[in-house]
């Protein structure tokens, strides 16, 4: 009689084993009311033109490389560069493209988020995309991504992007596209991507 | 699926200003704990913590701090990740909770994972995909005006460069209305305010 005992006492333990295993897992089911999360790039940044950034940033030293030519329909509206109380852009800048002119981070169609990193931020033991190179350039691709703004959520119909993530030199280009962006458009933006300079 | 409405919470506190070259590799901050009644503390919440972003772009952080409201009507410790593997909340209350009036010293830091915690009482360990960082945030946050956030003090505010750790000497300051933010020091401000 005592067997059968253990045995189902140890297949609950298992079970509690397990759970408490899995509660220590991420989920894609966010509990919204709880989330916490932080302060919005917007808040700490000004809404500037492509050139402003160009410019400010060429005088510093800086090498952007932008998209030569966009998919059919596509526009660069604003950039949403971090800058301080002085008025200096700092080195953290949110290119936005839209076909409709949207210039919220949460909502463009294409987001390009340009920061200074000494790579790819993403490792083949953790990260679920591909890697690759393009223009012998280090690239990482996701096809999958979570978004954590609802607007965009409501938006897109959809809770995921594409992430393509492209170093060139001292720069890391985060490019976070919706689905109205095939990826085969993105890898091209990539290819014919360029060293800006001021006009 | 359910995903958070980040931008209707309210804020007060600093964000980190960059600048050319490779980010610092943690922040931490003394948090003075303040323990607030508010009208409803079954919907709302508030937290103060020290964040790191991944990326703005896709809303990526981690994060250590306390938090008093909704799911947890007492205070207590909490880490939360949000990655592209997915969100992660993990209430850190097995040993201490955070009292009211004493201050604890919060930090994340960056070596291949992130570790963070709250020096002497407890300290965790995670991989995040991605694995580096764009930005630094020290803040308090709630979830309705009605919270009353007076005595908030965070104070000796921190990057990691190397092995040392030094005070920042840059900030952008975020003021929700009806916040107040108090700028005393690059690394120290005060914050206070609710409505009505």
């Amino acid at each position: 009689m005592k067997k059968p005992v253990i045995i189902v006492v140890c297949i609950i333990l298992a079970a509690l084993v397990t759970l408490t295993v899995e509660t220590n897992e991420r989920s894609e089911d966010l509990f919204e009311p709880g989330v916490k999360g932080f302060a919005p790039f917007e808040d700490k940044a000004s809404k500037v033109s492509f050139e402003e950034v160009i410019k400010s940033w060429s005088e510093q030293g800086i090498e952007l490389y932008l998209p030569k030519s966009l998919p059919e329909g596509l526009k660069p509206t604003c950039v949403w560069v971090e800058t301080n109380s002085e008025g200096k852009m700092g080195a953290i800048a949110l290119f936005i493209y839209d076909s409709q002119g949207k210039e919220n981070i949460s909502t463009a169609e294409l987001v390009i988020e340009v920061t200074h990193r000494i790579t790819i931020p993403f490792k083949s033991e953790t990260a679920k995309g591909t890697f690759t190179k393009i223009n012998n350039w280090d690239v990482y691709i996701d096809e999958d991504a979570p978004v954590a703004w609802k607007e965009y959520h409501d938006m897109y119909k959809t809770t995921s992007s594409i992430i393509i993530d492209v170093q060139i030199g001292q720069l890391n280009y985060w490019f976070r596209a919706s689905p109205t962006l095939q990826l085969a458009e993105i890898i091209e933006m990539i290819e014919n991507m360029e060293k800006t300079a001021v006009s | 699926m359910i995903f958070p409405v980040l931008a209707a919470h309210k804020y007060a506190g600093y964000y980190y200003y960059g600048t050319a070259g490779s980010p610092p590799q943690g922040v931490s901050a003394v948090i003075y704990t303040i323990d607030k009644l508010f009208p409803t503390p079954g919907e709302h919440f508030y937290c103060q913590w020290v964040t790191i972003v991944l990326s703005y772009s896709n809303g990526y952080w981690v994060q250590v701090g306390y938090n008093k409201g909704f799911d947890s009507p007492s205070l207590t410790w909490y880490t939360e990740i949000y990655d592209s593997g997915g969100y992660e909340l993990d209430w850190q209350n097995e040993t201490y909770n955070p009292s009211s009036g004493n201050t604890y010293h919060y930090y994340i830091y960056s070596s291949d994972d992130f570790t963070m915690g709250v020096s002497g009482k407890f300290s965790v360990t995670n991989e995040t995909s991605p694995t580096s960082y764009v930005d630094f945030q020290a803040m308090c946050e709630t979830t309705d005006i009605s919270i009353d956030i007076d005595g908030t003090d965070f104070d000796e505010i921190s990057y990691k460069q190397g092995e040392d750790w030094d005070f920042w000497t840059r900030h952008v300051v975020k003021e929700d209305w009806p916040y107040d933010v108090t700028e005393w020091e690059d690394y120290d401000f005060d914050a206070e305010g609710s409505w009505p």
